[in-house]
Order: structure tokens, then sequence, then C-alpha cells
């Protein structure tokens, strides 16, 4: 499963960028975006079904596995194709290239653990979606907000 | 002692992408990208082996015997957004043909990754923006 990003909670600290290429040899499969110095958007692959990545791939290194996108190195080419076809441009990596694998072995991908302000997470859609609804709801409660 | 051979391109086949260059074990195809221009050069090989016309996504590639160094250029289309060289005319086309059940009419493939990160984060955080007022 993907990991998620509540938008309005990322401080922009590059924390996750950091853990990511901390435990991935240097390289990175995270990007944090700033917007108008304001709102802070940490991307990461989005595990997509029908994967446009998958579809270029011809030497069968992408492949869907579940819910998962995974890349295997041994099988790839370097031709670049799959960084082309990304529709967010998510693949990094130029002739080796690196995406989101969702820290194989570890129960939670490291990003997720390392986001001091909980933007990250991971899980199905449905849980992670109520979980952040659920932040939203006491955000509102604590701000004394009446409709 | 191993036979010399040279690269032979299938006619119009090649679409400028980067496997040949980067799997070649002997480091014999040079890929170099300087103004707009990605230049892709095959020196003559000595080596018992096939991968590039393996790794090859078009089967552009033939190896024939000769000791020849063959050079193939391909002008890269410039990003819509940011301007800046971004990939072959003929590798997008081979995208596009890849990718032509599932890609919408305002394409992104046009698009520089650097552009389409900038483009996302735009969209999403547009989006919480929205939610806020």
């Amino acid at each position: 499963m993907p990991v998620y990003v509540d938008v309005g909670r990322c401080v922009a600290c590059h924390g996750c960028e950091m853990a990511c290429s901390v435990s991935h040899q240097g390289r990175s499969g995270v990007f944090v975006q700033v917007v108008d110095d304001l709102v802070g958007v940490s991307m990461i692959c989005r595990h997509c079904q029908d994967a446009p990545c998958i579809r270029v791939c011809y030497a069968g290194a992408l492949q869907q596995e579940g819910t998962e996108v995974v890349l295997d190195e041994t099988l790839c080419t370097g031709c670049g194709l799959c960084q082309a076809a990304c529709p967010f441009g998510l693949i990094s990596g130029g002739t080796r290239p690196f995406k989101c694998d969702l820290c194989p072995g570890l129960q939670t991908p490291l990003c997720v653990t390392t986001c001091p302000s909980g933007a990250l997470s991971d899980g199905p859609f449905q849980a992670v979606a109520g979980h952040f609804r659920a932040l939203a709801a006491q955000k509102l409660a604590r701000s004394g907000v009446r409709r | 002692m191993t036979l010399r051979r040279q690269v032979e391109l299938e006619g119009g086949r090649c679409i400028g992408c980067t496997a040949c260059s980067s799997s070649c074990p002997a480091g014999l195809i040079d890929l170099s990208q300087h103004n707009g221009l990605r230049r892709i050069r095959f020196s003559a090989c000595d080596q018992d082996c096939q991968i590039c016309q393996e790794a090859c996504p078009t089967q552009a590639i033939r190896l024939v015997p000769g000791e020849a160094s063959v050079e193939v250029s391909f002008p890269l289309l410039a990003c819509r957004s940011c301007g800046q060289p971004d990939q072959p005319a003929a590798l997008l086309e081979h995208l596009r043909i890849c990718l032509q059940d599932i890609l919408p009419a305002d394409s992104w493939l046009d698009i520089c990754p650097s552009c389409r990160r900038k483009a996302e984060g735009r969209n999403l955080a547009g989006q919480w923006l929205k939610a806020r007022e």
C-alpha cells in the first residue's frame, strides 16, 4: 500500500527525503516540494493501479505485486523509459532508476516513522483517510470553531 | 581472438533511449548530451556478447562484422513548461504508443519530470488551500 500524505500537516523539513536516502544507499524516492513558500508537499510513488511505468517497461523489471509496483534492479536495462513515463515524475536516478520500495523488511516505511508532524501514513486507503479525518476533526475542536 | 564487430542500426528504429549505453559491460557505447542534442556513439566492439542488442527496446541494434564507429544524434524536445531540453521526440512517440489506452488528450509526456512534480505539488497544495478557506 502506498504512503499517503496529509498536505496540511507537512512542515517541509525534508526528514522523509533524508530518511529514504540514508536507508537506500544515498538515493531518495521521496520529493518534498514547497509551494509558494507556504505549503509543503511530500511526494512518493503512488504505486498506481495500471501503472504507466509498468506498461513501458519491456524488460519486466517493473511489476505489479498485489497493491505494490515493484522494481527489480537486476532486470533493469537502464533505458530511462519509466522515468519519462511516470505522470508525477517520481522515479529518480537516471540510468539506475530508483523509486519508493515501501522499505521491504520494515513494518512501516522509514519516511512514515521519521515524519515529525504525522503528515505521512501508510496502510489501506480507507483507514488512512479515516485517520486524517479524525486528526482534522480534533484540530477543529481545539480551535473552537462553531458552525 | 574475438572477431571485431560494429553496430548496425535498423533504419529509424532507434528511439534514443539509454538502454544500450547503460548496459554495455565494456563501456563502448558513449552517451553524451549537449545543447539540446543527445549523441550516442557506438565504438567498434571486441567483446563476445550481445547485451546491447538484447537490451534494446525496439530491436534497433544488429552486430555485424566490421571496424567502424557509428554515431546517431537526437535533438531533445523542450519541456512544455520550463523550456529545458528533455527527451528525444522518437522516445516520446514510443511512449505514446505504449500508453495509448490510458493517455489523456492533455498528456504529461512533453513535460519534464521536475516540472511534473512541481505541477503535482501545486495541485495537491491547491486542494489544501481551498479546504482551509
